[in-house]
């Protein structure tokens, strides 16, 4: 269980994290902008590797985050600040 | 559960269209996907045009080997033809499960890949028959020879027999028991030859897995990595019997020691306890040496100071380094020669050939008559002996307790 992390200071940490940096979206961005494949294989193939790590790590997050208990709400306020 | 092929592609392209409302990072990345991963999008089965079983090796790659995946999707964005790829592919899960190629590809078809991870059954019995015996290759055959199982009589041995099949497998483990490699290996010989291994495909013929019907293992990341721990397994424990099978037959001693232990389990009271290895005979050095049991045979056979030396009818050791090896010989002989004659005569010999009895002087003459019938000194050897026995119960009664090996009889003290 979390302890001393109020709601405010989650989010304040999750509005810190930098930008995520994906080669994969860079290269989208390139090909976007000029309408050609960049004629590296290799740097496709590892730009693939790592965008379907990301990929499969979102989705064991999402799982995770399913599986999660209910968390009650004992601070009337809290549900005023985030309703749902 | 499977969705119907429109709902699909309608769930896909929904989700594109509602990734192309954005600009934000998640439509960026939402946009890479669908540009760099295609196969993420779920029911994307023709994906990567309508060959079905290269895209489901696509799909397969994806789930397994994801630098695979990656050259074949770079591969496609750069314009090339499936048939450009697909070695791509076969290569890449070489690398990844080394020894598959064989029995997954067949003339780079990716088609067998749809029924899983196909490998191949390397057991050699077929049914506990070894029929046809043909079939085997010579060392094989050799090995089988060892078990009593040769083309005469196969037919008569059983064994599919159950018991005796885990009797055998007491054997392989008390092999692979021993420290020494090579026991270890004749132990992995013996769990191929007779199927008794617990690995599925060292145990049985590919023709015996498709007749079972066994299921292949599937395509996914943890079948893979046992398939890879089944496959290392088979090629150890085949490269361990054949150096199995070397040692044997080029280490006669090693063989001599395995069929006595082959003897004992097949034996009516076989006990595992009763299996015994002795590391002298796995080799290491001179094969002959172990046969030796003054190892002074073969490792220093033409060096006349490492003879053994007999005198006294006792084999002693080391011997002096004046004798020469033609005179060791002729004493051997002489000495051996005597020791007989006193034996065969009831006697017992000591250094003058003490004699007690000899009742069958006439028995040793003869013997020693017809082995050298036209030899001088075998007549010399005859008069000796026959002199000496046949006039031996004369000079007992007379007193003589000894007679020494030139004739001379000593008078017992009184």
């Amino acid at each position: 269980m979390l302890t001393g992390i109020t709601h405010e200071s989650l989010v304040e940490a999750l509005e810190d994290l930098p930008e995520l940096q994906l080669e994969a979206v860079r290269l989208f961005r390139q090909h976007r902008q000029t309408g050609e494949v960049p004629n590296d294989g290799e740097a496709l193939a590892q730009a693939n590797q790592s965008l379907t790590a990301y990929t499969a790590s979102c989705e064991r997050f999402a799982s995770n985050l399913a599986s999660l208990s209910p968390v009650p709400v004992l601070d009337p306020a809290m549900t005023e600040t985030y309703p749902l | 559960m499977t969705m119907n092929p429109a709902h699909e592609i309608y769930a896909t392209m929904t989700f594109l269209a509602e990734a192309s409302f954005g600009t934000g990072p998640q439509s960026e990345i939402a946009h890479a996907i669908a540009w760099l991963d295609p196969a993420w999008f779920p029911g994307s089965s023709e994906i990567f045009g309508d060959d079905e079983a290269f895209n489901r090796a696509a799909d397969v790659c994806r789930d397994c080997f994801p630098d695979i995946y990656g050259r074949i999707v770079a591969g496609k964005l750069l314009g090339k033809s499936d048939a450009e790829i697909t070695p791509i592919i076969i290569s890449g899960i070489e690398e990844h499960i080394p020894g598959i190629t064989d029995s997954l590809f067949m003339e780079d078809d990716l088609e067998y890949m749809g029924w899983g991870i196909r490998v191949y059954g390397s057991g050699i019995d077929e049914q506990g028959t070894f029929q046809p015996l043909d079939d085997y290759n010579d060392h094989i055959v050799n090995a089988l020879g060892l078990f009593g199982i040769t083309k005469e009589t196969q037919s008569v041995l059983e064994f599919d027999d159950h018991e005796l099949r885990a009797d055998i497998r007491e054997l392989s483990w008390s092999l692979k028991a021993q420290p020494h490699p090579t026991f270890q290996d004749m132990g992995s010989l013996v769990q191929w030859l007779f199927g008794v291994s617990d690995n599925t495909l060292i145990d049985y013929t590919d023709e015996e897995i498709s007749e079972m019907e066994l299921e292949y293992p599937s395509w996914t990341p943890g079948d893979v990595e046992f398939t890879k721990i089944l496959l290392a397994e088979v090629d150890d424990a085949i490269k361990a019997s054949y150096r199995a099978m070397e040692a044997l037959e080029t280490n006669a001693p090693l063989r001599a020691q395995f069929r006595m232990n082959i003897g004992k389990v097949m034996s009516n009271d076989f006990r595992p306890e009763a299996l015994s290895w002795s590391e002298r005979f796995a080799g290491g050095g001179s094969i002959a040496a172990a046969y030796d049991p003054y190892g002074l045979r073969a490792r220093h056979r033409h060096a006349p100071t490492r003879r053994a030396r007999w005198y006294d009818g006792v084999c002693h050791r080391p011997i002096s380094t004046g004798t020469r090896p033609r005179r060791a010989r002729r004493v051997f002989n002489r000495t051996a020669l005597a020791q007989h004659a006193v034996r065969a005569a009831g006697g017992r010999s000591t250094n003058h050939h003490r004699i007690s009895s000899a009742s069958s002087d006439r028995t040793v003459a003869g013997r020693l008559r017809s082995r050298h019938p036209h030899s001088a000194a075998g007549a010399n050897h005859v008069s000796f002996v026959q002199r000496r026995f046949t006039e031996l119960p004369r000079l007992c009664s007379q007193g003589a307790s000894h007679v020494t090996r030139r004739g001379v009889v000593q008078r017992a003290a009184a």
